[in-house]
């Protein structure tokens, strides 16, 4: 560091006391401009082409980096109006959408979000578990995805019960009796998510808090846990899966992640909040009638990722709150550890895991199927029907 | 690192920076939309129309009106009502041509209801959070129970706190929850408000006795076939006519009396003709679309009754029937005989088919009728030993009116979906709208069925606070007691006559202070030979034979129990003023209803030998004040002084006279 100059201008000097480093132009300054920024050092200063073709991550884990800031983001703002009480909760969302200036987009965008970052872990998984990415040396941290998809789901559970409308609590109602399936530890964890034998003031409560502290909290503390083992690790690429040695070079290229991965990021943020923002300008979120713990709205629906797990207890209350959700979980935390070859990583659908992808992609139109006809296929008494209204 | 990892960076391509911009736009599209849609609300535009509204009406808007969004916080009800928001005029008189939504409120209701204490969608309805005009349900919308009521339909609001059988003020209301408890809606239907009502349908017990062969068969096929029946058309099959005909007519628990001293041989119609007429039992009873219909009609009631029920029922109508309203006329077992030929003779329905048409009845049909009864809920209203209580069949209607429209199976029609419609077409024709509806099909004419509908809207799921709502005093508890009750009971004063709140309302004529309204001599007389006052009136009370001792006995309780004090102590005003008081019957124009001696109108009782009639400080007190008395009369409130009524009175005293009205 070279003492500076006294005829300095004053907004260069400020400047410089903000970024150490100007605008960078050669290879190394790039580099270290993206290991001298707090944010930018989370990217490895130079990145594999063949982990930034859009094709092959479809950005589908910084997406979600996204979503999680802008929920975190209108989160906070719709708790300056909400009141985490039955008397004023469903007050404050009518407030939200007639008074509050900009409340029914704000509300909107996060619901929005909400229900896209679900759609989007899930995504997000199937993609790791088609390129095979979960392989050693990311065993583990596939396994902290399986957590992160658990809170992500955890978050959007409790959020939905706040709104205090007949949608809301009657999903709550619904989704919090499968625990009750659950041998021995099922009905104490009711009572304790509840704080009661029924949804009322108290479960309001403690979702609440769940909701907008302790589940943000656990999140965020994973997401950098997984963040920070996917730099340490890089992303997965078929030099992963052949013998040190094979030759690989022609995926091996490796590019300055300023700008190639930084200009990528951006274009995805913008498409991101276009098209939150213009979906949810357009679009206005459910609000149903005021929660009355007397009138059972019929069917009764859990909220739509849990469709497919009510639809099974239709069948089996069993097998659809216990056997199912607690055995796919399992399989999904020891799946790493039993699936040790590493042939075919860093490639769609490769030939070598075929039996795999087949098992993995029935897995995923089985739940697809089953939450559809949760969806659309069922009416009053759970009775099949339609969608198309035919008799 | 692997070879060839280090080579020039290839530059960021065009395309990346052409993506940019083009996202860059539609950030700045899709943030000025927001902004536009922010600025562009409904309301907004509202304000902006009102400031024009109000500079064209000149003495507008003097008060400056805050900006941006109004409402009344109404805590005891939870909620905000923002409907002022847009109706920014409601309290500016200047305004009441404004047009809408700037219009003033019309009427005295804002003085009545302040609406810092009831808002506005407690008597309108619709969502007051609201700050749009279809966010406030102006029309139906999905998710919100209660859509803004219009027209007719309004009055349901006044309901939801006024409880009363007969809300003032609210006539569709009041003859809609008339009709509610006339029908025995609450027979079926848990109704709020309507516990404990008695329908008065006859007993059962002993029907098997009273009918006549082959009429319990007609009437429940059609129970139109008896005018004015209350009860509905259950839509039975042939089969289940035949099963309920067979089941009541088993139904024979007391015999009627028997004495084999009447002569039947003898019977004189004629006569009973006579006695029917003296005694005025068209005042409760219709003939040939003439009378009242307190009592069921009598036009037919030859073809539906046997001859041994009838002259018993005549005799001691409380032995089949002890919860009748009909009073025990004391006739000789002759004269009963003779009213009995009478009806059975002359008011029979030429096209009712003979005795012969009672089929057998078999077990199965026994079993079977039983078993529908109780399904159909005949027991709601019919009350039968052999039964007993049973629950009401159909579903609550506490908060009817909000249901979940998009519940509502509207049975393929093509109307505005509304609750409201949706009860209409119920009432209307149940089946259509629930196939396997097992409500029966009520005759009403469509004002009727408007009025049942604006009654059931007005019963909200949840009560306002109990401080909004408002009540019919408690029905008394206790009728007079000993000799004075059993005359009561026996003569069924309770029927017709209002009593502390309770009582009938056939009679316009309160019994709570009779004593110091007439005068003994003429109340004695009265209750022997009554004579109307009202010369164009229908009703009478009919002439039921009272002994000297009962109507003493009746005179004497009347003077020491049925008294106001407020009515006790008249002093005459010094002076003579029996002209003050001519004068001012003449200048307030009182001959255009009362009559005198045969001059003047017919509206009002008349006046001929009203001194013999009333007492003079009863006088005093209604022509100073008759709304105070009874709230609803037509008469007028003149606003007369104590000295000018007084001087009223003093003249009315005057009216000795005889038989003017007799």
């Amino acid at each position: 560091m070279t003492p500076e100059k006294t005829d300095t201008p004053w907004t260069t000097r400020v400047k410089r006391s903000m970024f150490r480093v100007g605008w960078p132009r050669t290879d190394r300054a790039r580099a270290m401009a993206m290991l001298s920024s707090f944010f930018l050092h989370t990217h490895a200063p130079r990145v594999r082409v063949h982990s930034l073709r859009a094709t092959y991550t479809m950005g589908l884990g910084v997406l979600l980096v996204y979503l999680f800031v802008i929920l975190t983001v209108t989160g906070v703002l719709l708790m300056l109006y909400y009141t985490p009480t039955p008397e004023a909760a469903y007050r404050s969302i009518k407030d939200l959408e007639f008074v509050v200036p900009f409340g029914a987009p704000l509300r909107n965008l996060h619901r929005w979000a909400g229900h896209a970052m679900v759609v989007v872990v899930l995504a997000h998984m199937c993609r790791v578990f088609f390129t095979g990415a979960y392989k050693e040396p990311r065993q583990f941290n596939w396994v902290i995805g399986v957590t992160l998809l658990v809170l992500t789901l955890a978050l959007s559970f409790t959020g939905y019960l706040l709104p205090w409308d007949q949608l809301a609590f009657w999903a709550i109602t619904v989704g919090t009796s499968m625990i009750a399936y659950v041998p021995v530890v099922g009905g104490p964890a009711r009572h304790l998510l509840l704080a009661g034998d029924t949804v009322g003031a108290g479960a309001l409560l403690r979702f609440y808090v769940l909701h907008c502290a302790l589940l943000p909290v656990a999140m965020l503390v994973l997401v950098a846990l997984h963040a920070f083992r996917v730099r340490r690790d890089g992303l997965s690429w078929p030099g992963d899966a052949r013998p040190i040695g094979g030759d690989v070079s022609a995926h091996d290229r490796q590019i300055a992640s300023w700008p190639h991965l930084l200009y990528r990021e951006v274009l995805l943020l913008l498409a991101a909040l276009v098209a939150l923002f213009a979906f949810s300008l357009a679009v206005n979120a459910p609000l149903a009638e005021l929660a009355d713990p007397a009138r059972t709205p019929d069917p009764a629906r859990a909220p739509w990722y849990f469709l497919g797990l009510q639809e099974l207890v239709h069948h089996s209350a069993f097998l659809g709150s216990v056997v199912v959700p607690l055995g796919l979980l399992i399989a999904l935390i020891v799946l790493p550890y039993l699936d040790r070859g590493r042939a075919g990583v860093g490639t769609w659908f490769a030939r070598e895991r075929r039996t795999a992808n087949i098992l993995f992609a029935l897995l995923v139109a089985a739940t697809i199927a089953l939450t559809a006809i949760g969806a659309w296929f069922r009416g009053p008494q759970w009775t099949w029907r339609w969608p198309w209204g035919a008799a | 690192m692997a070879v060839g990892s280090r080579v020039t960076p290839p530059p960021v391509p065009i395309r990346a920076f052409v993506a940019f911009a083009a996202l860059s736009l539609a950030l700045v599209v899709v943030v000025g939309w927001a902004i536009v849609q922010e600025r562009g609300r409904e309301w907004r535009r509202i304000e902006s129309a009102f400031d024009r509204v109000a500079r064209e009406h000149a003495d507008a808007g003097t008060e400056p009106r805050d900006r941006g969004v109004q409402q009344i916080w109404l805590p005891d009800l939870g909620r905000a009502d923002r409907c002022i928001t847009c109706h920014r005029g409601i309290d500016d008189p200047a305004l009441a041509s404004a047009p809408q939504p700037h219009r003033a409120h019309p009427g005295q209701w804002l003085t009545t209801h302040p609406p810092d204490s009831f808002g506005c969608t407690t008597c309108h309805g619709g969502q007051g959070e609201a700050t749009t005009w279809r966010g406030a349900a102006h029309e139906p919308i999905a998710n919100w129970p209660v859509p803004m009521r219009h027209g007719p339909l309004l009055e349901a609001g006044c309901g939801t706190c006024h409880r009363e059988r007969r809300p003032r003020g609210a006539p569709v209301l009041a003859e809609g929850r008339e009709r509610i408890a006339r029908a025995g809606c609450a027979g079926c239907h848990q109704i709020p408000g309507f516990d404990g009502d008695d329908v008065q349908a006859p007993r059962l017990d002993s029907v098997g006795f009273k009918a006549r062969g082959g009429w319990l068969r007609r009437y429940l096929a059609k129970p139109s076939v008896l005018p004015g029946a209350r009860m509905p058309d259950f839509r039975l099959t042939a089969r289940e006519v035949d099963a309920l005909d067979g089941f009541l007519r088993a139904q024979r628990a007391v015999a009627p009396l028997v004495d084999t001293a009447v002569d039947w041989s003898r019977a004189d119609a004629e006569r009973g003709r006579e006695l029917f007429a003296r005694a005025r039992c068209v005042t409760c009873h219709r003939v040939d679309e003439r009378g009242g219909t307190l009592g069921p009609d009598l036009s037919h009631v030859g073809s539906r009754v046997t001859r041994e029920w009838l002259w018993s029922y005549l005799i001691d109508p409380f032995r089949d029937q002890p919860e009748t309203l009909m009073p025990r006329f004391t006739w000789t077992r002759d004269e009963a005989r003779d009213i009995a030929s009478y009806l059975l003779e002359t008011l029979v329905d030429p096209e009712a088919p003979g005795d012969a048409a009672n089929a057998a009845r078999s077990v199965n049909a026994v079993s079977e009728g039983r078993a529908l009864f109780v399904k159909r809920g005949c027991a709601g209203c019919h009350k039968l030993s052999g039964i007993g209580d049973v629950p009401r069949i159909g579903p609550s209607l506490a908060g009817a009116g909000e249901r979940a429209v998009e519940a509502a199976d509207f049975g393929g029609r093509h109307v505005e979906p509304s609750i409201a419609n949706w009860l209409y077409l119920k009432i209307k024709a149940p089946e259509s709208v629930t196939p396997a509806s097992a409500m029966p099909t009520y005759t009403m004419t469509e004002a009727e069925r408007l009025s049942v509908v604006v009654a059931l809207l007005s019963l909200p799921r949840r009560d306002p606070p109990a401080g909004h709502i408002t009540r019919d005093g408690t029905p008394v508890q206790r009728p007079p007691q000993g000799r004075v009750g059993e005359i009561f009971t026996r003569y069924r004063c309770l029927s017709c006559h209002e009593w502390q709140g309770g009582g009938g309302r056939f009679s316009t004529v309160s019994l709570d202070r009779i004593g110091s309204q007439l005068r003994p001599e003429y109340l004695a007389e009265y209750l022997q030979r009554p004579v109307a006052v009202r010369v164009g009136l229908d009703v009478r009370m009919p002439r039921m034979n009272l002994t000297d001792e009962e109507a003493r006995e009746i005179v004497d309780y009347a003077r020491r129990v049925l008294i106001d004090d407020r009515l006790e102590t008249w002093t005459p005003p010094p002076g003579d003023k029996a002209r003050d008081g001519k004068t001012l019957y003449d200048r307030l124009g009182c001959s255009g209803c009362h009559g005198i001696a045969g001059n003047g109108g017919y509206v009002g009782p008349d006046l001929t030998g009203v001194a013999r009639r009333l007492q003079p400080a009863w006088m005093t007190a209604w022509l100073a004040e008759p709304r105070k008395w009874k709230p609803d009369t037509v008469h007028p409130d003149y606003g007369l002084s104590r000295e000018q009524a007084d001087s009223l009175t003093v003249f009315l005293l005057t009216l000795t006279g005889g038989a003017g009205a007799r």
